[in-house]
């Protein structure tokens, strides 16, 4: 019962426990004040009852002294009848000295005739005066005096019931007082609850509607400066607080989302900006039904500026490119800068009709990329680019933002592949080429991380002028497990954009320092030419890998033959000079391939540590057909000699070719005509076949050998 | 058997008694023997002293004085030595008028003397005496208090003027039982 009662306590509200207080603690005061009242006027009305009626006693005491000595029995009765009026008397009897009844009268209630008498004359024989009290009367017993003696007694009952009227009346007016008192309180505590409860009310109304809109700017009204007024000052410098912090966080987050949607360089949206306007472009494209244009913009060779002429000068073309883009676009268009000098420009609004879309958005694009190739002058010099860009459009069909930009991405590759500074629409075998590239990247990562035996070296057998085998180029065939044999040209430069060329160049080139070793051990002495890529030159570990390799194999350096074309002057002609030179201290050799097809300066021929220059094919097999390539063929072929180089001549395919190559001054040659690239057995096959048919000629291996070797 | 409550029946013959008591009491009286009648008044007699208060108070005796023929025989002595206020009773007879009477607190005047009832009275009159008598007409005649004889019962007829004129003072009480009677009435 407690517990249970205490826990509805408990839930109470503050305002209905402290109204229960006060209305508890009045009742209490009330009800110890009545009834110490109460019993006060109980008492003080007893003694009142008693002193009156002693007073009545004490007179007709007195005055029926007479009536008793003379023995007037009627008069005494008389005098005792005098009693009765309004004195709450119910009985007097007079006793004579004996103790025996004298006169008696009997003015109240009908008690019995015995009972009166009984009650009188038990009090008489106890021979004590006074007064005491039974529950319905009081009892008095006074002495008759007379002359100083005793000549008898009076004995009074009086009734209370005018007694119990009187408290019953007072406990009414108590009772009256009482309640209204404790109304007074109800209402006066209603009045003191809300000025005390009410603060409390706002306070947690104020709360609620602060924690429930989330909305920090509310303040709670103070009303008093107590404790509540208090607390609700501490709870609003708190909100405050809070406010001011939210206030921090949102300019803070505002910085963090200017840097997460804008290049810090340029100042231009970047690409998660990008990436969410193409989202929100797209829906309004499927919602309005018109089309938009997404163009992938890379800068051709800018790496090559960066690196020749320092990062601040690349960064300052970015900029002035950046800022010729946003003046050549309208407002509504987006160019962002997504990475180094990649820039995708999104052009929305534009007519559904498809071809109408595509020549409005070349015509856009062709002219910023003009607008690109203007010179730019960067601290006091003249610096020349282009850009390389794709395109694709999209409308309401279903693509998503991703695909867009992979789509503009392809198209501005094919661009790069095509011949850079030029612009490509991206078409449906773009998508199948690249993932096809895709899948070539990951199987010959597959391959060279598990099963490197799917390639296999071919060797092409170069000759001399004698017709002997002097060496052989190095070819790479992979053998697909499910595509069959895949040409070098479809997966190296897949190699080359990923990487992967290197771990596939030290590959190769292992196992050849590996058949050199080999031959080297059954007494051949050959030279073989391995094909190095511009960018696996220029990988800043080429050098050591390779002299790690030629090392650790224990090959004499001068039998391996390094090829390289003409493009890696292009890209970095100082870093290409100093491997070469490193590698070519080692004892190195170095051929220039495809002669002829690049833009090779004459000084720098003359600089690089070169033993042979290697006529491309394509004037070879138009000796006899052209007679410009045969000039130039012929002028190469002095240059070289003069030059004090080698010249070797591929892809010679006929004996006229040959004929006309020998007479120019050619002594080196390679191609179908001397023998296709051939499996290792069967290459090995032809030097036995060789060398059997040159002892037989000769008959000595010895001097037939040391001619291969000059 | 019978319809009366004993009480009744019992005061009935207290009554009878009384009544036979007061046709033969003179002539009781003559031969000296004390009848119930003059038992009771001598009572009373006694009684009655306590009821008043007297001016003078000379010693510490109170006299009670009975004038010509004693009617109380032996029982006023029986109460003799009794005390009123304070002060012992004795009891005085005079046959003769005499200035010692004026000495007494009481003076019952006995029906032998009422022939000369003016002059006892006179004789006393500058006293503060009370002057009791069962003569009839006392109290008419210049006596203070008179008893009288009401049916079965004794009352009293009290001048009180002549009390007054003693300077004597009856207590209220007593006077609440008496009948009041006016010299001048008389």
């Amino acid at each position: 019962m407690l517990s249970l009662g205490m826990s509805r306590w408990r839930t109470l509200s503050v305002a209905a426990k402290i109204r229960g207080m006060i209305m508890l603690t009045t009742a209490l005061a009330l009800l110890a004040s009545s009834s110490v009242l109460v019993g006060f006027e109980v008492l003080s009305s007893r003694s009142a009852l008693v002193e009156r009626i002693s007073v009545l006693a004490e007179f007709v005491g007195t005055h029926v002294t007479a009536a008793l000595s003379f023995d007037d029995e009627k008069t005494a009765q008389l005098m005792l009848q005098s009693m009765k009026a309004g004195h709450d008397v119910v009985m007097a009897q007079i006793y004579d000295e004996q103790g025996n009844l004298f006169a008696s009268s009997n003015m109240g209630a009908p008690l019995s005739v015995t009972e009166q008498y009984e009650d009188g004359a038990r009090d008489v024989r106890r021979g004590v005066l006074g007064h005491r009290f039974s529950l319905r009367s009081l009892h008095l017993v006074t002495a008759i005096n007379l002359d100083n003696a005793q000549i008898g007694v009076l004995y009074v009952q009086a009734s209370l019931d005018t007694l119990y009227r009187q408290i019953i009346g007072y406990l009414a007016s108590v009772l009256t007082v009482w309640i209204a008192v404790l109304m007074a309180i109800y209402g006066l505590s209603a009045r003191l609850h809300h000025r005390v409860s009410g603060p409390i009310g706002t306070l947690l109304q104020g709360m609620k509607a602060i924690s429930a809109e989330q909305n920090f700017s509310l303040r709670i009204p103070v009303s008093d400066s107590d404790e509540i007024g208090a607390i609700i000052h501490g709870f609003n410098d708190m909100v405050c607080t809070l406010e001011e912090r939210n206030a921090e966080i949102e300019q803070k987050s505002q910085e963090i989302n200017k840097h997460a949607f804008f290049d810090a360089l340029t100042g231009l949206p970047n690409r998660r900006f990008l990436m969410e306007h193409l989202g929100k472009e797209l829906e309004r494209t499927r919602r309005y039904g018109h089309s938009g244009a997404l163009i992938f913009l890379d800068l051709d060779h800018f790496k090559t500026i960066n690196d020749s002429l320092g990062h601040s000068t690349g960064d300052s073309l970015l900029v002035q490119v950046s800022n010729r883009l946003k003046g050549a676009l309208r407002k509504t268009d987006i160019v962002s800068r997504v990475g180094g000098d990649e820039f995708i420009i999104l052009l929305s609004g534009l007519s559904l009709n498809d071809a109408t879309a595509a020549k409005n958005a070349l015509m856009l694009v062709e002219g910023l990329r003009h607008h690109i190739a203007e010179p730019y002058e960067i601290e006091g010099r003249m610096l020349y680019t282009s850009a390389s860009i794709g395109i694709t459009l999209f409308n309401s069909g279903n693509h998503d933002v991703g695909d867009i930009i992979k789509q503009a991405d392809l198209a501005m590759y094919r661009a790069k592949e095509d011949g850079r500074n030029l612009t490509q629409f991206f078409s449906a075998d773009m998508q199948l080429h690249a993932e096809q590239r895709l899948r070539i990247e990951a199987d010959m990562r597959f391959a060279l991380d598990r099963d490197p035996h799917q390639f296999e070296l071919y060797y092409q057998p170069q000759v001399n002028g004698a017709g002997h085998t002097f060496g052989a180029e190095v070819l790479l065939r992979w053998h697909h497990p499910l595509q069959g044999v895949i040409g070098p040209m479809t997966f190296i430069p897949i190699a080359e954009a990923t990487g992967l060329i290197n771990r596939l160049g030290q590959w190769i080139l292992r196992q050849a320092c590996q058949q050199l070793i080999a031959w080297q051990a059954r007494g051949i002495d050959l030279q073989l030419a391995v094909n190095v890529s511009p960018s696996e030159l220029l990988h800043p570990d080429f050098v050591d890998n390779v002299r790690d390799i030629v090392v650790a194999s224990g090959i004499d350096p001068s039998r391996l033959e390094l090829e390289i074309t003409e493009g890696v002057f292009m890209r970095n002609i100082h870093e290409t000079v100093t491997v070469m030179k490193k590698l070519r201290a080692l004892g190195i050799q170095f051929a220039i391939d495809d002669f002829g097809t690049g833009y090779s300066s004459l000084q720098y021929l003359k600089a690089l540590p070169l033993e042979k220059l290697k006529i491309d094919k394509s004037f070879v097999s138009d000796i006899e057909s052209d007679p410009n390539d045969a000039a130039i063929v012929a002028t190469i072929i002095a240059m070289g000699k003069s030059l004090g180089m080698k010249v070797i001549a591929e892809g010679v395919e006929t004996d006229s070719e040959q004929q006309f190559l020998t007479r120019s001054g050619c002594d080196l040659f390679q191609g179908y005509l001397f023998g296709r690239p051939l499996r290792l057995t069967d290459f090995d096959a032809r030097l036995d076949g060789e060398r059997a048919r040159c002892e037989h000629e000769q008959g000595g291996s010895r001097q037939a050998h040391s001619q291969r070797g000059g | 058997m019978t319809i009366w409550p004993k009480g009744h029946a019992a005061r009935c013959v207290r009554g009878c008694w009384m009544l036979l008591l007061m046709l033969f009491g003179s002539a009781v009286s003559a031969i000296e023997s004390t009848t119930p009648e003059y038992e009771l008044k001598a009572v009373l007699l006694f009684r009655l002293g306590r009821f008043a208060t007297f001016a003078q108070q000379s010693d510490d005796a109170f006299r009670v004085c009975v004038y010509n023929q004693n009617p109380f025989g032996g029982a006023l002595d029986k109460l003799a030595g009794q005390s009123i206020g304070g002060r012992t009773i004795s009891v005085h007879e005079f046959t003769r008028l005499d200035s010692r009477l004026q000495s007494c607190n009481i003076l019952f005047v006995s029906r032998s003397a009422a022939s000369h009832l003016g002059q006892i009275l006179l004789a006393v009159s500058h006293s503060v005496t009370l002057t009791v008598s069962d003569i009839e007409n006392f109290a008419d005649s210049g006596g203070m208090i008179e008893f009288t004889s009401v049916g079965q019962r004794i009352g009293f007829r009290i001048n009180l003027d002549s009390v007054r004129s003693a300077d004597i003072k009856i207590a209220s009480p007593l006077l609440e039982l008496a009948t009041i009677v006016s010299r001048r009435g008389t």
